[in-house]
């Protein structure tokens, strides 16, 4: 299978995008210390193992646009981008993480298989050039105020830069102040276009700026959101996972545990029959 | 909500995108006039496009758009006023590097973010909150159009910090190529209705469209609130 541009969907030099098997994209939301991000990365690789599907480790060095300034930002660029690479080596795995100015493209690409535009920014044209440069994966999130067209024309202005190693991510829309709705005809969309896409099943729960100082959501919609876009076809399954969500320094109502991850691969693995 | 004083900004001054000069250049001059001088200020965009204006003689521009740290140290240098667009608007290191300027700091509410998160943006400017101008620029609705939601003008008035109505958002053909975009989607006939809405919400700034000519009835509208205003 090739996807637009005759790109194979090869993540790293072991992994490629499969029809045969889903690849789920998963971390904890903020690297908050080298212990969580390796404790995820041990569940997840081995429930991926277990259930037939591809891993690929996601977490963030810097959440650089958080609702407030009075918030934990990460571990930065350079212990982060250390950490994720102790990832890399310890569990053989593609790492992601995202970027948000053109020099940290550079940087992080040193150390990454993927990397990851942020919602907000999905239409930087130099943060895209500099992320199709870089030669790595690009995952393109898909702005909560962009349309699909919108996406795919910025998917196009990365390949036309030389890269065609792009992911489409739908992560929600705005839907009035303080909600996002998963507009799935969008996935139809953006599969048609002919990148690989990519369904944020935690981030597209959230409620922007709904919990005083910081994003609120309905975590409780995760396991359904993320059934819903597996039926209509998808590429890859993005979320973000914590040993205890509700303590996490980000995202902190968004984010599933273990055992709401293993319920929601397993119920995937059933509808994949 | 937290309050601040006013920024002491004159009222009622008007901000011309750089590219469209030339278009007001062809207004009748009784429209023309009130423009010029000290009105006729342009946001200004980096290389090249500031060196084509300055080929052609064409005045300083009012404000510098910048997206990174790296923009706005350079920026900074030759520009007085700097503008952060509304993708960037929470964007943390952005607005540090700006609040160090010690410049006048344009600041656009995104197009995702409730108006009422506005002030979680200008906390994360600290002091240089005393030099914000806060632009509104509509909100998302739906697909390749945005609103302009009258609250929100009331909503951002609550920091303290004056407002600006950026009319090129809101008028702009988003993705007018678009397969799904209705063909019937244009805001380009309500220039009176947003300028009349910005002078009744007590806007202080209008910041007008780029790629056309403003219809001559809001800048009637928005020059007569100005002279009642001096």
């Amino acid at each position: 299978m090739t996807y637009k541009h005759s790109w194979a969907g090869r993540l790293n030099e072991k992994l490629s995008l499969s029809p045969k098997a889903l690849t789920i994209i998963a971390g904890p939301c903020m690297f908050e210390s080298k212990e969580l991000g390796f404790e995820v990365a041990t569940r997840m690789k081995a429930l991926c193992t277990e259930l037939g599907f591809n891993y690929v480790f996601k977490s963030s060095y810097d959440k650089a646009n958080r609702t407030s300034g009075n918030t934990a930002r990460g571990p930065g660029l350079e212990k982060g981008l250390e950490w994720l690479a102790d990832v890399r080596k310890q569990f053989n795995v593609p790492v992601l993480t995202d970027v948000h100015t053109p020099g940290q493209a550079r940087e992080a690409a040193e150390v990454v298989d993927i990397v990851q535009v942020p919602a907000f920014l999905c239409d930087q044209k130099d943060l895209l050039k500099a992320c199709a440069a870089s030669g790595k994966t690009v995952q393109i999130k898909k702005g909560q105020h962009t349309s699909p067209e919108q996406l795919i024309a910025c998917a196009d202005f990365i390949a036309a830069e030389g890269n065609p190693k792009v992911l489409l991510c739908e992560r929600g829309s705005s839907f009035g102040y303080n909600n996002l709705v998963v507009d799935y005809r969008n996935l139809v969309l953006m599969r048609r276009s002919g990148y690989a896409t990519v369904f944020d099943g935690t981030h597209a729960a959230q409620l922007p700026g709904a919990g005083s100082g910081q994003s609120s959501g309905l975590r409780d919609m995760v396991p359904s959101l993320c059934a819903a876009a597996f039926a209509v076809g998808i590429d890859a399954l993005f979320m973000e996972v914590h040993t205890q969500p509700e303590k996490a320094l980000s995202d902190a109502s968004t984010q599933v545990d273990f055992s709401t991850a293993e319920s929601i691969l397993r119920r995937l693995k059933a509808l994949a029959g | 909500m937290k309050t601040h004083s006013p920024k002491p900004i004159p009222m009622g001054s008007c901000f011309v995108d750089a590219m469209n000069a030339q278009r007001h250049a062809k207004l009748p001059s009784t429209m023309r006039a009130p423009l010029q001088g000290q009105n006729l200020w342009r946001v200004g965009h980096p290389e090249p496009a500031q060196s084509f204006m300055e080929r052609r003689g064409w005045l300083q521009p009012f404000c510098l758009a910048v997206t990174t740290p790296e923009q706005i140290l350079e920026g900074s240098a030759s520009y007085e006023r700097l503008y952060i667009p509304g993708e960037f608007c929470r964007q943390g290191d952005v607005l540090a590097a700006a609040a160090e300027t010690g410049k006048l700091i344009l600041l656009e509410r995104g197009a995702f973010l409730a108006p009422s998160d506005i002030v979680r943006a200008v906390d994360k400017l600290g002091d240089a909150r005393e030099r914000v101008v806060l632009v509104e620029a509509g909100s998302s609705f739906g697909y390749s159009d945005r609103v302009l939601d009258p609250r929100a003008l009331a909503i951002m008035a609550q920091t303290g910090c004056p407002i600006a109505l950026n009319l090129n958002p809101l008028t702009a053909a988003e993705g007018t190529s678009y397969e799904h975009r209705p063909h019937w989607l244009s805001n380009t006939d309500f220039d009176a209705a947003f300028v009349r809405t910005a002078v009744a919400f007590d806007v202080q700034f209008l910041i007008l469209p780029t790629r056309r000519e403003l219809n001559p009835e809001a800048l009637e509208h928005w020059m007569s609130a100005r002279k009642e205003n001096q």
